[in-house]
């Protein structure tokens, strides 16, 4: 029986189902006949070879797929292509003088970014007018934040626009900045901290417990997209 | 067990389910990058420069992939994309594990969980082996005989070699 004659007799087999499987995408085999029969182009066999084609063919529709959809999203479920903010931030660290820092920075022996602060400590500051700081999502600072604490969300696309803007809006590099995420086990504030130096701000403090701490203290907390 | 294996609705059944779950994984992730983005840092694995490319593919991999295993479509090229996923899953909780660092698995969710230390590394052991699992199910689709074996007595000449 030749190729196109198996074909038709496959074609015309009354049923197709309970005749046949298909071992692989090109073939079908019909245990009656112990014939395995081609349906399909020629070589189209199942290999490793066809594996890894098809493996490549996810994986490019997959990136294609993350791209496009990252290009079509709302802001605050952007994602910065390479690391959040840092395209938009403009390494702009101006040396700071010796003689400054030593009075500025908190934990001057350590030589740490930012200094990491108590509950007490931050309501202190906040008393004196530091600026806060709210590193966590969009969502969770429009549920609530720290009356006055400017949002930058520093897992979205736009961390690094904000910084600039903060900048632009006049906050000056020796303003006393306190950061604070969700609690202890959140580094948000930490990588916040760490774009702000970038960015030469250099009096820097995380407040460790975060929101949910000024909360339970019943400290001055308000909701919505303004500060 | 041959026949086991061999049992085409079995096979069907198995691709759907694996199909279904790593669709079902990958929705919250493709929702919420930058909360997946969050979740891969702290595996504290991937270079920084990684995370962001990783967090826009890996869901949309995920998703590809299981939809691909529920049509029948690349189907192979699917499930090895998936065992490859799940190994690096359980390699990550594993290595997390070891040095005694609590994550929350973004398995199913992206959304910070308030656990414990101790809750933690009891649910990324339990998520280790559900990994197993799903891997195990990976693999018998991989290796289906239904697409790999010529069956006795079949004629693969003739039919498609000679058209």
């Amino acid at each position: 029986m030749s190729a196109a004659a198996r074909r038709t007799h496959l074609a015309q087999s009354s049923s197709l189902f309970s005749c046949a499987w298909v071992p692989s995408p090109g073939m079908t085999y019909c245990p009656r006949t112990r014939l395995l029969y081609c349906t399909a182009r020629d070589g189209e066999g199942m290999s490793w070879q066809k594996i890894a084609r098809e493996t490549g063919l996810i994986l490019v529709v997959a990136a294609l797929l993350g791209a496009a959809s990252n290009i079509f999203r709302s802001e605050s479920h952007k994602l910065a292509w390479i690391k959040a903010g840092a395209l938009a931030t403009k390494a702009v660290a101006r040396p700071v003088p010796e003689a400054e820092r030593a009075v500025s920075t908190k934990s001057p022996d350590t030589g740490a970014l930012f200094a990491e602060i108590t509950a007490e400590e931050a309501y202190r500051m906040y008393g004196s007018g530091a600026l806060f700081l709210d590193a966590r999502r969009t969502s969770a600072y429009e549920a609530g934040h720290i009356a006055g604490a400017r949002s930058v969300p520093v897992w979205e696309h736009d961390a690094g626009v904000r910084i600039d803007v903060l900048q632009r809006d006049g906050v000056s590099l020796e303003k006393d900045l306190v950061i604070y995420c969700f609690g202890a086990a959140c580094e948000d504030s930490a990588r916040l901290a760490e774009k702000l130096a970038l960015a030469g701000f250099y009096k820097l403090s995380v407040y460790k417990e975060g929101f949910p701490d000024w909360e339970k203290r019943g400290w001055p907390v308000i909701q919505g997209a303004k500060p | 067990m041959r026949q086991i294996l061999e049992n085409r609705w079995l096979s069907i059944a198995i691709r759907l389910v694996l199909g279904a779950l790593f669709i079902y994984s990958a929705w919250p992730k493709i929702a919420d990058p930058p909360g997946f983005a969050q979740m891969l840092s702290n595996y504290r694995l991937l270079p920084d420069g990684w995370v962001n490319p990783m967090a826009l593919v890996l869901p949309w991999l995920e998703m590809v992939a299981g939809i691909s295993l529920i049509a029948g479509i690349m189907r192979r090229g699917a499930a090895l994309w998936i065992a490859v996923l799940l190994v690096v899953f359980i390699g990550a909780l594993s290595i997390n594990i070891a040095r005694d660092v609590g994550v929350d698995c973004g398995c199913f969710s992206v959304a910070a969980s308030q656990k414990s230390h101790a809750e933690l590394i009891a649910s990324m052991k339990l998520d280790i082996a559900r990994d197993f699992g799903m891997l195990l199910m990976a693999l018998l689709t991989l290796f289906s005989p239904i697409a790999w074996k010529k069956p006795p007595g079949a004629s693969l000449r003739g039919a498609c070699a000679s058209d």
